[in-house]
């Protein structure tokens, strides 16, 4: 985590001999430009701002195919995923997704607050008219909310 | 065998059908549901970008079910992985624990790490087996062809010990074959549901959920299974953009297995919540001679 992350991240990138079994894995490169065998390189080259700058971070499905394929436990989605923990870090901008996400964790505990569907009836129905309980978040949400705050405060300036 | 039930944010908040087969199914396989007196989210969507604040929110869940003194039982992949990886950190990092601690205690809550995180995959195959399940059914599900999909996170990375082998998995298919049903094999069974990447890319998240059914249906199956909340929400509510997306018609009945294995077992559609899917469930139900 934090400093030591970005060191690991480095020694595991220095083991990758670019055999691109992990690009070949990747249900992401099938439709957007997203080649992980590219971001090791790059992030071994120490290219971090142009990785930064390709966006390649925000294209990663998160399948985890390329991190159980890699023959050399590269392992480019943590690599991925400590580039994500950079731009946090850095106060880098940040897909609005987080912010909307970290939102309603501190309001309610949880990404977000049951909703009202519909059925294939077009009928709408909630938790309460399925007769399903009431969700209980936090006991104490204030100070759960605090904490969640303050920790991911680094990360969302 | 009594579990503590976390629902995970997902379930709770939008994937009734899931949370009402597993409350309907479970107790009758002798599985007694405790809900979680309080609980939160399982910090997986913020991992990425703040790992105290996963490790934290991961670690709390684990801290009640330690006070609570049962196994955790979760229905989500995605939460079943953030409280594994959580574990396994915490063996990896020795200070991590004493951290967490420190921000739990005022709360009233220790953590030791040592809850049992149990899928409802695992609960189903391990803890009861195919065999004892059977003897629950109402009904075989003769002449069903039907495509297992595990889901990435329930599979990988395997390092961290997950459910079932990633690259050859069988126990879905094991448990879709113990209903009398046939499991089949399809090129696309290990592709990734497009669930990770939709709030980034929303686009070509849906057409990964195209793709992924039109292999299931060349394969010439009446149904897809799933075991998350998350892939659900894809694969079964994303067929009309993604027909639209990909240029043709991927339309394909998806389930959540507990709602298959209710049906099995003689329920009604309505227990099972089988009028919540957005895909075509009708036409396996016609197959099986069920109304809806
Ligand atoms: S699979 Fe591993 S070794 Fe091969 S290119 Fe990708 S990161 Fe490098
Ligand atoms: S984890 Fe990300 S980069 Fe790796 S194969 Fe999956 S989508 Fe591609």
């Amino acid at each position: 985590m934090g400093e030591t992350g970005v060191k690991m991240a480095e020694v595991k990138a220095s083991y990758c001999v670019q055999c691109g079994k992990c690009s070949g894995s990747c249900p992401a490169a099938k439709f957007l430009e997203m080649r992980p065998r590219k971001v090791v390189l790059m992030y071994h080259l120490g290219m971090v701002d142009e990785l930064i700058k390709s966006g390649w971070m925000w294209m990663c499905a998160d399948c985890l195919a390329c991190e159980e394929r890699c023959p050399y436990e590269v392992g480019p989605h943590s690599l991925i995923m400590e580039l994500r923990a950079y731009c946090a870090r850095k106060g880098l901008k940040l897909p609005a997704y987080y912010r909307q996400v970290a939102s309603n964790i501190t309001k309610t505990g949880f990404v977000q607050e049951p909703v009202s569907i519909r059925t294939r009836a077009r009928r709408r129905v909630d938790r309460s008219s399925l007769g399903l309980p009431e969700p209980k978040g936090p006991s104490r949400l204030e100070d759960f909310a605090e904490k969640v705050r303050k920790l991911l405060e680094v990360s969302m300036s | 065998m009594k579990v503590l039930l976390f629902l995970g944010c997902t379930v709770q908040t939008e994937q009734y059908a899931y949370e009402l087969s597993v409350r309907s199914v479970l107790p009758k396989l002798g599985v007694e549901l405790i809900d979680m007196p309080e609980s939160n989210c399982c910090g997986y969507p913020v991992k990425s970008i703040s790992p105290m604040a996963w490790a934290y929110m991961a670690g709390r869940l684990m801290a009640i079910a330690e006070r609570e003194g049962l196994p955790l039982l979760t229905l989500c992949n995605g939460c079943h992985l953030s409280l594994t990886e959580l574990k396994w950190a915490l063996t990896e990092q020795p200070d991590l624990l004493d951290k967490l601690n420190e921000l739990l205690e005022p709360e009233g809550l220790k953590l030791e790490g040592k809850t049992e995180v149990i899928h409802v995959l695992e609960l189903l195959y391990e803890r009861l087996g195919p065999e004892a399940i059977r003897e629950h059914l109402a009904r075989e599900l003769r002449g069903l062809r039907l495509a297992a999909h595990y889901g990435c996170h329930l599979l990988r990375p395997s390092t961290l010990g997950r459910p079932d082998d990633p690259e050859n998995p069988r126990k879905l298919d094991e448990l879709i074959e113990a209903l009398g049903a046939s499991p089949v094999d399809y090129p696309g069974k290990l592709d990734c549901c497009g669930s990770g990447l939709a709030p980034f890319h929303g686009r070509e998240a849906m057409k990964m959920v195209g793709w992924k059914l039109l292999e299931a249906k060349k394969a010439g199956v009446d149904a897809l299974v799933v075991m998350c909340p998350f892939c659900m929400k894809m694969l079964d509510g994303k067929q009309t953009v993604a027909s639209r997306l990909v240029g043709q018609d991927v339309g394909l009945p998806v389930v959540y297995y507990t709602q298959l294995l209710g049906l099995a077992m003689g329920m009604s559609p309505g227990e099972l919540g089988l009028e919540l899917n957005l895909s075509p469930v009708e036409r396996l139900l016609a197959k099986m001679g069920v109304k809806m």
